[in-house]
């Protein structure tokens, strides 16, 4: 009696230690999940505040030869380096992007960047081309990182306001690119919708301005919105429609809206704003574009079968006087 | 030694003839009843003192107290010291565990970074898939699905978050894959579903990864901390303390120096204790030899080894993102400070040599791609000739695969092999120990015979 009265808190405490020794392994640990920044852009978003956006610096005079380039000049720099530098998208189909089969990066875009290389280091010229995502453009100028961008790059009265741009290259228009089947129908239909374009994009400015009850889905590049779209994180995505009739391309499932563009969007050659050199060199070789036939041929080979015959080369505007 | 004479010998201290020793005894009944008046009337003792009285009259209840309190303290000394022992040998087991799951884990980290490496640079060369390259990817990421199987296995404190990397490996794979569709047809959203993989593995899978490595980190080095030998030993101590002292008493009482049973008690329990010491002492010793040791060469080997697989994925990630690779660059920076800093040991030492030749190759590709060529920067970094980025890179990833798996299957062989020793050791004290308990029991017992 008195035994086991004596020995069970005994035996009950030795078996509680041995079992606490045996299982004190705590599991580990999961990441914190943090909700990924599904953000909308941060000023409110306006309408152009100026009307002379498309107003760029008029070139001087004819385009000079490569070996005739004013000493101490923009060009003069690039062409002791020995290349062109340009900021441009390695995956906007048509416009610039990169063949899987050869590994080269090709699009309009590019072909002007090669135009304005060749004008400063003669034919065949070596070009740098930087992968830049839509964000960084302006970046990447302001930081002299680049000696251009181009890049569907939309001519605006506050990016004036850090860089400078040439004169008009291409008139885009903004449009809408849905899943077949897609209750959507136009601006008006994409309210409580999950809408994707690219952070620092007029793409995404003008869908929060024009449609604000639709829902913007970010992110880099109108090409990640197309994956966004495929898994069914996106029900649209707006943009120009140059680069939706890209991505359409590659989806047989995605079409654009046929409806009228609801925005135009000039496209510019960016450049640094104190290289007002160059903007005028740049000026000088769109103007040859225009003259010698390569927009046309450019256009026909990366536009014209998907976009159709379109408006040709937009006349420049000039008269900007320099700060 | 001990006794004055035999137990055979039953003669009571205090006086009493034998026969008053005989009521006293049967007087009393249940132990601890106050006042037999028997005992002290038959007592009446000549030379018991006043103070001594009541005690005596109470001698047989108060010996099955003493016997019940010694032998009590010395079956909790012994049960505590055999706890304190399961636990250290159990800790050696569990780091044995715990080591082979962090190789396992790291393992898993250095794959999942391989394969990524192995499908960015197979974007790089653009146009059809090297399937050499197509194959390396294959075995990395299936060795991560064999080797998530055996860690969940393994430890089931990790299967939560086994599992969830599980997944995230899973849609990794399927996202490859659609990449891999769309290139084939010319499509640059192929591009972008590698570069959101790509992502995706850094923010969400290796996260996990890395808490797996530091889990089991943290659980092999507790493992490896066993309590100190003088820790091990105190219930032991106490268990002696208190034989003494119980000797003493009965010592007063019955005029006999020693009591042959708590005698034999007390050499029981320094057995024990000394059982005791020498197994938690060498096993404590053995522990920190390997953690300066071996253990330590896995530890930095593996944090190596994924540092430069990171490093390595970084140069193609920045070279793929032409241009606007200063954050892969940097990221390369601070992976190969790592691996420079955890190889600059002795037992890594080798591996220093052969970083710096892939460094060197690095820094070539990096010379390259500054100055505008990155056609060649890719072909540098893609080639797998002799002098190649890629191939000084593999040695060094031979090296260290070979320096961690051997010192991992050495520290585990270390921890198993004492093991059977420590349990020898370990029962032989709780044997001791139980000697002990009842050795003092059975002595006691004798002196209560006595009045029997």
């Amino acid at each position: 009696m008195r035994l086991t009265r004596v020995w069970a808190p005994v035996l009950a405490a030795a078996v509680a230690v041995g079992a606490a020794g045996c299982t004190s392994v705590s599991p580990t640990p999961l990441p914190r999940s943090t909700p990924t920044a599904r953000a909308t852009a941060g000023a409110p978003p306006t309408a152009q505040s100026c009307t002379n956006f498309l107003q760029s610096y008029a070139p001087d005079g004819p385009l000079p030869a490569p070996t005739a380039l004013p000493s101490g000049s923009t060009m003069a720099k690039i062409r002791a380096r020995g290349r062109l530098i340009a900021g441009v998208s390695a995956d906007t189909w048509l416009l610039g992007s990169r063949n899987p089969l050869t590994g080269r990066i090709e699009g309009f875009d590019i072909d002007v960047v090669q135009q304005i290389a060749d004008a400063i280091l003669g034919p065949g010229a070596k070009v740098e081309l930087r992968v830049i995502t839509t964000a960084d453009r302006l970046r990447v100028l302001e930081q002299h990182q680049v000696d251009v961008v181009v890049r569907a790059f939309s001519m605006t009265c506050d990016r004036w306001k850090s860089i400078a741009f040439s004169a008009e290259y291409y008139r885009a228009g903004q449009k809408i690119l849905i899943r077949k089947g897609s209750p959507i129908t136009g601006l008006a239909s994409l309210a409580g919708k999950k809408v994707c374009a690219p952070t620092g994009s007029t793409s995404l400015t003008n869908l929060i301005r024009l449609a604000p009850k639709a829902i913007p889905v970010p992110a880099a590049t109108h090409t990640e919105c197309l994956v966004d779209l495929q898994q069914g994180q996106a029900e649209a995505i707006t943009g120009d429609d140059t680069i939706l009739a890209g991505l359409a391309a590659q989806d047989p499932y995605a079409v654009v809206l046929k409806e009228k563009a609801f925005t135009q969007e000039p496209y510019g050659v960016g450049i640094p704003a104190d290289d007002i050199d160059m903007v005028r060199f740049v000026n000088a070789v769109l103007e040859r574009e225009h003259t010698s036939g390569e927009w046309e041929k450019s256009y026909d080979t990366w536009l014209a079968p998907t976009l159709g015959k379109g408006t040709g080369q937009p006349a420049p505007v000039y008269g900007r006087v320099a700060p | 030694m001990s006794q004055t004479s035999g137990a055979a010998a039953p003669t009571p201290y205090a006086g009493p003839p034998p026969a008053a020793a005989g009521r006293a005894a049967a007087a009393p009944g249940p132990p601890g009843v106050p006042g037999s008046p028997g005992a002290a009337a038959g007592g009446s003792a000549p030379t018991a003192g006043a103070a001594a009285e009541p005690a005596v009259r109470n001698t047989p209840g108060w010996l099955s107290q003493v016997r019940l309190v010694v032998a009590s303290v010395v079956v909790v000394a012994a049960a505590l010291t055999t706890l304190m022992l399961f636990s250290t040998w159990e800790g050696a087991r569990a780091a044995a565990a715990d080591t082979a799951q962090l190789v396992r884990v790291q393992t898993t980290k250095v794959d999942l970074l391989r394969a990524d490496a192995l499908a960015t640079n197979a974007f790089l060369v653009g146009g059809l898939e090297p399937a050499q390259q197509r194959a390396a990817y294959d075995s990395a990421l299936a060795e991560v699905e064999r080797t998530v199987t055996d860690a969940a296995q393994a430890q089931p404190a990790d299967r939560a978050a086994l599992a969830a990397l599980n997944e995230e490996v899973l849609s990794y794979a399927s996202a490859m894959e659609l990449a891999r569709a769309n290139n084939r047809q010319g499509f640059p959203v192929g591009a972008a579903y590698l570069n959101q993989a790509s992502t995706r593995l850094r923010s969400t899978a290796l996260p996990l990864v890395d808490n797996l490595v530091e889990a089991n980190q943290q659980r092999s080095r507790d493992a490896m901390s066993p309590l100190p030998w003088f820790v091990v030993i105190l219930p032991g101590l106490l268990g002696l303390g208190v034989l003494v002292y119980a000797n003493q008493r009965l010592a007063q009482r019955f005029r006999r120096r020693f009591n042959l049973g708590i005698v034999v008690a007390g050499g029981a329990t320094v057995v024990m204790i000394v059982l005791a010491g020498l197994a938690s002492g060498s096993q404590g010793s053995e522990d920190s030899r390997l953690l300066r040791g071996s253990y330590a060469t896995v530890v930095d080997g593996a944090t190596a080894r994924s540092a430069a697989n990171d490093a390595k994925a970084n140069e193609s990630l920045r070279l793929i993102s032409r241009g606007s690779g200063a954050t892969f660059e940097k990221n390369w920076n601070a992976a190969a400070a790592t691996v420079v800093a955890t190889s600059s040991g002795d037992s890594l030492g080798s591996v220093s040599g052969l970083w710096r030749t892939y460094a060197a190759a690095h820094a070539k590709i990096v010379a390259l791609d500054d100055a505008g060529s990155w056609d060649q920067a890719v072909a540098a970094a893609t080639s797998t000739s002799a002098t190649s980025s890629t191939a000084a890179f593999n040695a060094v990833d031979d090296a260290l695969r070979t320096i961690v798996d051997d010192a991992g299957a050495r520290t585990t062989a270390t921890l198993d092999s004492g093991r059977l020793i420590f349990l020898a050791e370990l029962l032989l004290a709780l044997v001791a120990g139980m000697a002990a308990a009842g050795a003092a029991w059975r002595g006691v017992t004798d002196r209560i015979e006595e009045y029997a």
